[in-house]
């Protein structure tokens, strides 16, 4: 027998050894087969959830976003700088400003003189919340509101920003944040879209916005923003044509869905029972949406509350107003847009202009979905795009000033759903410029509103293109500390 | 036998390969499903070696007793069994762990079941060195105790060797339990003391128990009483996650707010490790945290006593005004929302009757419920939030709520209750929240109820300010439509019911006393090409609005039909310059200059061919609105011509107005071209604009 161990040993030459070596790395290969992402840092996505129901318990079931298009000062707003108005007129120290690239607008500029806010700031509500003097109404809730003072962004122009804020990616073609959540918890009134939107213009200096954003991109088109318009119709084309009645138009849409049942055994296009979904939707919509639309039934009061403007078509207020409604109505996600929050001169005229439009209806909001025992279960979130500049851009006088895109540093407010209330989150340095204490990038946003509504931002996804998309890409994290 | 040894080493070097590449790369594996099963036989397999390994100890123990041929052929086959079976009973065991399994005891077992499998195939391989071969398998029979004494552990539980005589139960923890003990040294067991325990002690530092925690580590003491700010547990917690000092390392399980919160408290508090939750006295921070968030949630994690409902029941249950959804796919309990008012039938409620027991929440707000959809309500038993927000519900409905113990939150917002409602509202005393706002409920009562249900929030929401007082907004046109003929009406209207609109139609300022808006105005133009409604809103408790004044054009003679030869230049205008110039409605030069409502020229002139051969109408006047901005410096037509032609061919010009050069560009908005009276079938109007200039054109009046 030792004999035989020992010839063993003696026979291991080349052929042996490489032999040897194979069987090796046979071994070696056969446990790489139970590594799922050999080669990727990430661990793999596991099995799709299944759609239509969160991923685990959350009060939140619906979102209001306020978008305040332009990018509002988080200097005039949320984020008191008092060191700024002693240091008027100084240089911003290079050290602080560091790498930080600038738009073409102060590129060419020589100094960038800091400038502190015109309008006073004062303390509010039980955890001494700073508020600026241009935003009494919403000064009044600060009990109710969570106000993240550390966001910070990857793009410094309106447009790539915008869309960042909308899809988590600079570039278009993503699906917007309503539509993920359209898509990831399906409608809660099946007689509305999911995913509502509604536009408003101030008087400042305006950007545009484009139906991109609020696109469904890879997603079915069923999941896409529906934009309800000022006019007297609030969604085109929605009302039967003069001479076709409810029941016409019923047998037609059963035909028309029996064809394109038809086209979609053929070809199984999943565009079309999308299609047949639409149709089905906008024919019970008919009726749902004059009850929605419907503001002369609101109590006077509750006009007071939003302040007369809402009676108007198109104003901020009456969108709140609308917002509200549709939201208690069970549309999953109501987005709204004011426009004129791009202050690049004449910025204290114009500020004072903007947040008059949007500081009282903002307010009367949250007040009213709190009265009615909804605000537990709708997230209210008020956010521009990014921030400004804690530097005048253009000429500085004693009196007005401009403040160039900034998007380092910017303050939004959250409140219900599940949000902490009541407190502010993360700190900037002492002259606004960056963000000192707990920061929050866009994707941690996304990610901490997809948690309150009770879905996992990892877990939500797409398969397009080979891979598997999601809102935060393959970044972002839960914000535990704001959650209540 | 002689032939299979070699293919019984190779086997044994590529287990051992595959081996140590599952032990290097292990938290980077996932085990698919179907591999699982081979994990779980390990506890089948691992019997072999254990048997082997003690068979093999005996074995060499009686050697003197065997025939030595024998023995060497007994003993080597023997081994290559027995390394054969551990080492597949440790990768089995390895695939197991994956699974997820986490503690200490498995750490333990683990790395002892991979070292003696490496031991074994050790003594495979050193077999001619019998010095070393007798050290590694006594060594590894010592494992094999070890080993399979902790793997019992993981199984049956690691007291369960002794439970019978120590009897150590595990003591249960309450309000007197140290909150030390309860919660602060879980968190760090779990946390921190994987690396900060007597064996490993990082940093010098022991976390594992009170005494240890005193003396502290390298870097000094662990906290400080009174002092969170200064404590290094908590400071080395709080820098970022990048920092090379953070605790827990990047990559480690990261402690969550809560917990730095308690631990924050607990130091603010003292430190002492003997305090309980009973001994605090309720004012306190610490006591209230804990209330709040530790002993609230652990009540929180809502187990329910009801089963899961069919999915397909669910699927069923969903009709285009009713959602019905499961709180989370590990929940049973079920989430309904009812729609439509106009739509609403009383089977969308009572279909619940299927669900009655998971419904836990329940939305009917704006339904028109009546008396007996509360009786149903009143049977979900485990229902905890209910909103009737706007419904019909009367106080006397309420009582049927009396049955639903677990109800937290309702929301009874804008429905007329009154008074007699709070002897049935009362009786809920699972209520934590309750919403009042806008129903009859007076001061006094809320005040009553906040009496009544001392568990539970009010809220009588927002409550307006009877002094302030604000401006109604302006009153609005009904319909877009600003050019009329005499005698056509119009309406204006208001969003807000009970307004009283007062208009003029002399161009005065309205006020109080002017006409009353009741129902539509007739229009009469006497003559005039315009005619102004001024109109102010009114209301008890506003201000009045600012004026809205509304211009209507004369409409004219419409023609049958209306060309345009050139589109123009397109931008926002999209190039239906026929159908703009004839939609009846004017608009604003100043806020629609550059708008799709303003077909514009530059280039090419703006040939308009109006077809009044059937009307043959008589007339004497053509009116280009072409409205004109403030402060516009140059005129933008050079010329506007107007000509008639009975068959489209033959033109004959009727008047040709020069404007290059005119006084006020500004004020061109209205350009009125006069001639003769004429009864010709066509009309063609050229509007040729001035060089380097576009002509923005609105409305085309024929008079």
């Amino acid at each position: 027998m030792e004999k035989e161990i020992f010839e063993h040993h003696l026979n291991t030459n080349r052929r042996h050894f490489l032999g040897k070596m194979a069987l090796g790395f046979g071994g070696v290969a056969l446990g790489s087969l139970l590594m799922p992402d050999l080669l990727s840092s990430k661990q793999a996505v596991e099995e799709q959830l299944p759609l239509g129901l969160k991923h685990f318990a959350a009060k939140a079931k619906r979102i209001i976003l306020l978008v305040q298009n332009g990018a509002p000062s988080q200097l005039e707003s949320f984020d008191y700088k008092p060191k700024l108005n002693d240091m008027f007129g100084q240089d911003l120290p290079p050290s602080v400003r560091g790498d930080q690239k600038l738009t073409g607008m102060t590129a060419g500029q020589k100094t960038f003189p800091l400038v502190g806010s015109k309008f006073g700031f004062k303390q509010y509500g039980k955890a001494g919340t700073w508020v600026s003097d241009l935003f009494p109404n919403i000064a009044k809730i600060t009990d109710d509101i969570c106000v993240i003072k550390s966001m910070h962004t990857d793009a410094i122009n309106h447009d790539p920003a915008l869309t960042f804020m909308q899809t988590g990616a600079q570039v278009g073609n993503r699906p917007s944040i309503g539509s993920w959540f359209s898509y990831g918890l399906g409608s809660e009134n099946k007689n509305l879209p999911a995913y509502c939107v509604l536009l408003s213009k101030g008087k400042g200096n305006g950007q545009g916005v484009y139906s991109k954003l609020w696109s469904n991109g890879f997603l079915d088109s069923s999941h896409q923003g529906v934009q309800l318009s000022a006019s007297e119709d609030p969604i085109l084309y929605l009302n039967n044509p003069d001479g076709m009645d409810r029941k016409t138009r019923r047998t037609m849409l059963d035909h028309l869905a029996s064809m394109n049942q038809l086209g979609y055994d053929e070809f199984g296009d999943p565009e079309i029972p999308a299609k047949i979904k639409q149709y089905e939707m906008a024919y019970r919509m008919q009726t749902a949406v004059p009850e929605i639309t419907d503001v002369s039934k609101e109590p006077d009061h509750i006009k007071k509350m939003y302040g007369p403007d809402c009676m108007v078509p198109g104003t901020y207020a009456a969108n709140c107003l609308l917002a509200r409604k549709l939201s208690e109505s069970g549309v999953r996600f109501v987005q709204l847009y004011h426009q004129g929050w791009d202050q690049h001169s004449n910025l204290v005229g114009e500020m004072k202009g903007q947040a008059k439009d949007v500081d009282m209806a903002s307010a009367a909001l949250i007040t009213d979905l709190k009265q009615r025992g909804l605000l537990d279960e709708t997230l209210v979130i008020w956010s521009g795009e990014f921030g400004r500049t804690n530097y005048c851009q253009g000429k500085l006088t004693k009196d007005n000033y401009g403040r160039d895109h900034h998007p380092r540093c910017f303050s939004i407010f959250m409140a219900g759903g599940g949000v902490k209330s009541g407190i502010s989150y993360g700190k900037t340095d002492e002259l606004g410029y960056n963000i000192t204490e707990n920061p929050v990038h866009i994707h941690d946003l996304h990610a901490t509103i997809m948690h309150l509504m009770g879905l996992d931002h990892e877990k939500l996804t797409y398969k397009h293109l080979g891979r598997r998309f999601r809102l935060t890409d393959v970044h972002g994290h839960v914000v535990n500390d704001i959650l209540a | 036998m002689k032939k299979s040894v070699p293919y019984f080493l190779n086997t044994l070097f590529f287990l051992h390969i595959f081996l140590a590449f599952l032990v290097v790369f292990e938290s980077y594996l996932e085990i698919p499903f179907w591999l699982q099963p081979l994990g779980r036989m390990h506890p089948l397999l691992l019997h072999f070696p254990v048997a082997f390994i003690a068979l093999m100890v005996l074995l060499n123990l009686f050697r003197k007793q065997i025939d030595p041929a024998s023995f060497e052929k007994i003993n080597y086959f023997l081994l290559l069994l027995t390394s054969f079976t551990t080492v597949l009973a440790t990768i089995m065991g390895l695939l197991l762990s994956l699974e997820g399994y986490e503690s200490e005891l498995m750490t333990l077992h683990k790395w002892i079941g991979i070292g003696i499998s490496f031991a074994v195939y050790a003594m495979v391989l050193t077999y001619l060195h019998k010095k070393v071969y007798q050290i590694l398998l006594y060594t590894s029979f010592v494992g094999v105790v070890f080993g399979g004494h902790f793997g019992a552990g993981l199984t049956h539980g690691s007291h369960f060797l002794m439970e019978p005589i120590t009897g150590a139960a595990v003591k249960k923890i309450d309000e007197n339990t140290p909150i030390y003990t309860a919660y602060v040294a879980p968190i760090l067991k779990a946390k921190c003391t994987s690396c900060h325990n007597p064996q490993k002690s990082k940093g010098e530092l022991d976390l594992t128990n009170v005494e240890a925690i005193t003396r502290g580590g390298e870097n000094g003491e662990v906290w400080l009483a009174h002092n969170p700010e200064e404590s290094l547990l908590l400071q080395r917690i709080a820098l970022p996650l990048e920092d090379e000092e953070h605790m827990p390392p990047d990559g480690k399980t990261q402690l969550t707010g809560r917990e730095i919160e308690l631990i924050e408290s607990w130091i603010d508090h003292g430190a002492d490790t003997e305090i309980s939750y009973a001994q605090l006295n309720s004012e306190d921070g610490l006591k209230q945290l804990l209330t709040e968030k530790w002993l609230k949630g652990d009540r929180g994690k809502e187990v329910y006593a009801f089963d899961f409902v069919d999915t397909k029941l669910i699927g069923d249950l969903n009709s285009p005004y009713r959602t019905v959804v499961q709180k989370s796919p590990t929940s049973p309990a079920i989430e309904v929302a009812i729609y439509g008012r106009s739509s609403y039938q009383a089977e969308f409620l009572t279909d619940l009757a299927k669900i009655k027991e998971q419904v836990i929440y329940l939305n009917l707000a704006n339904l028109p419920l009546d008396d007996n959809s509360l009786k149903f309500v009143g049977e979900l038993k485990n229902l905890e939030h209910l909103v009737l927000n706007f419904t019909e519900v009367t106080n006397e409905a309420l009582a049927a709520l009396v049955a639903n113990t677990k109800l937290q939150s309702l929301s009874l917002a804008g429905t007329s209750i009154d008074r007699a409602a709070i002897k049935y509202l009362k009786e809920i005393k699972s209520l934590k929240e309750l919403f009042v706002w806008n129903t009859q409920l007076t001061d006094a009562d809320i005040s009553q109820l906040v009496k009544e249900l001392p568990g539970a929030t009010i809220n009588e929401g927002y409550i307006p300010d009877p002094e302030e007082k604000m401006n109604l907004t302006p009153p609005t046109l009904i319909g877009e439509r600003n050019t009329i003929n005499s005698g056509d009406r119009i309406s204006l209207g208001h969003k807000m019911n009970g307004v009283s609109i007062r208009y003029t139609l002399d161009e005065t300022e309205p006020n109080e006393k002017s006409e009353l808006y009741e129902s539509e105005i007739t229009m009469d133009l006497q003559g005039e090409r315009s005619k102004t409604v001024k109109a102010i809103a009114y209301k008890d408790n506003w201000l009045p609005s600012k004026v809205s004044t509304f211009v209507f054009y004369d409409k004219g003679l419409v023609p049958d039909g209306l060309e345009v030869v050139h589109p123009g230049i397109l931008s926002a205008y999209t190039g239906e310059a026929a159908r703009i110039l004839n939609d009846d409605t004017k608009y604003d030069a100043n806020t629609y200059y550059y708008s799709k409502f303003y077909a514009s020229f530059n280039s090419k002139p703006l040939i308009a061919i109006a077809d009044f051969s059937a009307s043959n109408p008589k007339i004497k006047e053509v009116v280009l609105s072409c409205g004109s901005r403030k402060g516009a410096k140059k005129s933008s037509v050079m010329y506007v011509e107007v000509w008639s032609s009975n068959n489209k061919e033959n033109w004959t010009l009727l008047k040709k107005l020069n404007l290059t050069n005119v006084a006020n560009p500004d004020k061109l908005s209205e350009i009125s071209i006069k001639f003769p009276e004429s009864t010709a079938k066509y009309y063609k109007v050229v509007g040729q604009p001035n060089t380097k200039s576009t002509l923005r054109v609105n409305q085309l009046f024929f008079y």
